[in-house]
């Protein structure tokens, strides 16, 4: 079994007091890991409520219900949006080669967030897998 | 008990061997014996042996279908990254041009940075720390074909366009960092330029007007 990081959540360019939402249709932006190598198995992911600058600011970072998708690889079935803030059992289609996971989310400045490049570490945990 | 049920069945009625008598095919046991097996054979086939037999199948079968779920069982994680750039506020608006007035040819004429005066200025508006780069002019531009020579200096206010300084005035090819407020708030720096014109640099100078354009690039740094 592998989960393999495809790209990771990038909301670009933001101003101060505009919250900016990635959603996990958005191809350029959204975070993208693959999964293969077994049928079944609980994904839960470690999503931090801050991203931080190098200077210590913070950055606030949230995930809404519908912020995720799974996708299954080579497979025609439509994404399932699930929440990503729970642990999700999942069983893939015997046609399909693995399974992608979309991730979105919001990033919230502040209005007086001090300017600069921030980043938060996204954790996707596979357990369970099957065959 | 239990080992004595364990070995219990139907064929016991015709095996001699726990009697001692070498096992053999076609043994039969005595009339009294087989009476004996019998009862053994019913009471190790009461509903609660039987249940006790059902629970140790059960269990051997739960744990044939559960070996190969832990064998194959397996976990695994990775990590992507969330990023994002917070935009800093920079706006430069310019306030003034640097005017060295008439010039005597021969006198010596100086515009100081943070003594006011005709001084250039530039309203720096920023959130962020900010670095200024220039090229400055070696002349300024006239009536004579070399030119004026001319020398600038440049200094950062936070009081205004022709006040004090924060630090000694510099060459503007040399200007440091200027820090942000650091709080995600906006402060304002000025940036004064100012010159001089040596006195013997404009000897021989044709009369007229001489100018030059200095182009500054504010830049912000995170």
């Amino acid at each position: 079994m592998s989960v393999d990081p495809v790209q990771g959540l990038s909301f670009g360019q933001v101003l101060p007091s505009v919250p900016e939402v990635v959603t996990p249709t958005d191809a350029a932006r959204r975070a993208e890991v693959e999964i293969r190598g077994a049928r079944s198995f609980t994904l839960e992911l470690v999503l931090p409520a801050n991203m931080v600058s190098a200077s210590g600011a913070l950055l606030p970072l949230s995930f809404a219900p519908a912020d995720a998708t799974i996708t299954w690889l080579g497979h025609n079935r439509p994404p399932k949006a699930f929440d990503p803030g729970t642990p999700q059992d999942f069983r893939i289609p015997k046609r399909a080669s693995g399974a992608a996971i979309h991730l979105g989310g919001t990033a919230t400045p502040d209005p007086l967030q001090p300017p600069g490049s921030y980043s938060a570490t996204l954790v996707i945990i596979i357990s369970n897998a099957g065959n | 008990m239990e080992d004595s049920c364990k070995r219990m069945n139907n064929s016991d009625l015709w095996d001699c061997s726990s009697r001692g008598t070498p096992r053999a095919k076609g043994c039969v046991a005595s009339s009294a014996d087989r009476t004996v097996l019998r009862r053994e054979i019913q009471r190790c086939s009461s509903p609660w042996e039987l249940i006790k037999k059902m629970k140790k199948l059960a269990l051997f079968t739960l744990a044939l279908c559960v070996a190969p779920q832990l064998a194959h069982a397996q976990s695994g994680s990775g990590v992507v990254d969330a990023t994002a750039t917070v935009l800093s506020v920079l706006t430069v608006t310019e306030i003034a041009d640097l005017d060295f007035g008439n010039v005597t040819p021969g006198s010596p004429v100086t515009v100081a940075p943070g003594g006011g005066g005709a001084l250039g200025a530039l309203q720096i508006d920023h959130n962020a720390d900010f670095n200024v780069s220039v090229t400055p002019p070696v002349t300024l531009t006239g009536p004579s074909p070399g030119g004026l020579p001319v020398d600038f200096l440049c200094g950062y206010s936070a009081i205004s366009s022709t006040g004090g300084l924060l630090a000694a005035a510099t060459d503007c090819t040399a200007l440091p960092t200027r820090s942000g407020p650091g709080d995600g708030s906006t402060g304002t720096t000025f940036l004064q330029v100012g010159g001089s014109i040596l006195g013997p640099s404009s000897l021989g100078i044709l009369p007229g007007v001489y100018s030059g354009t200095m182009t500054f690039t504010v830049t912000s740094t995170f």
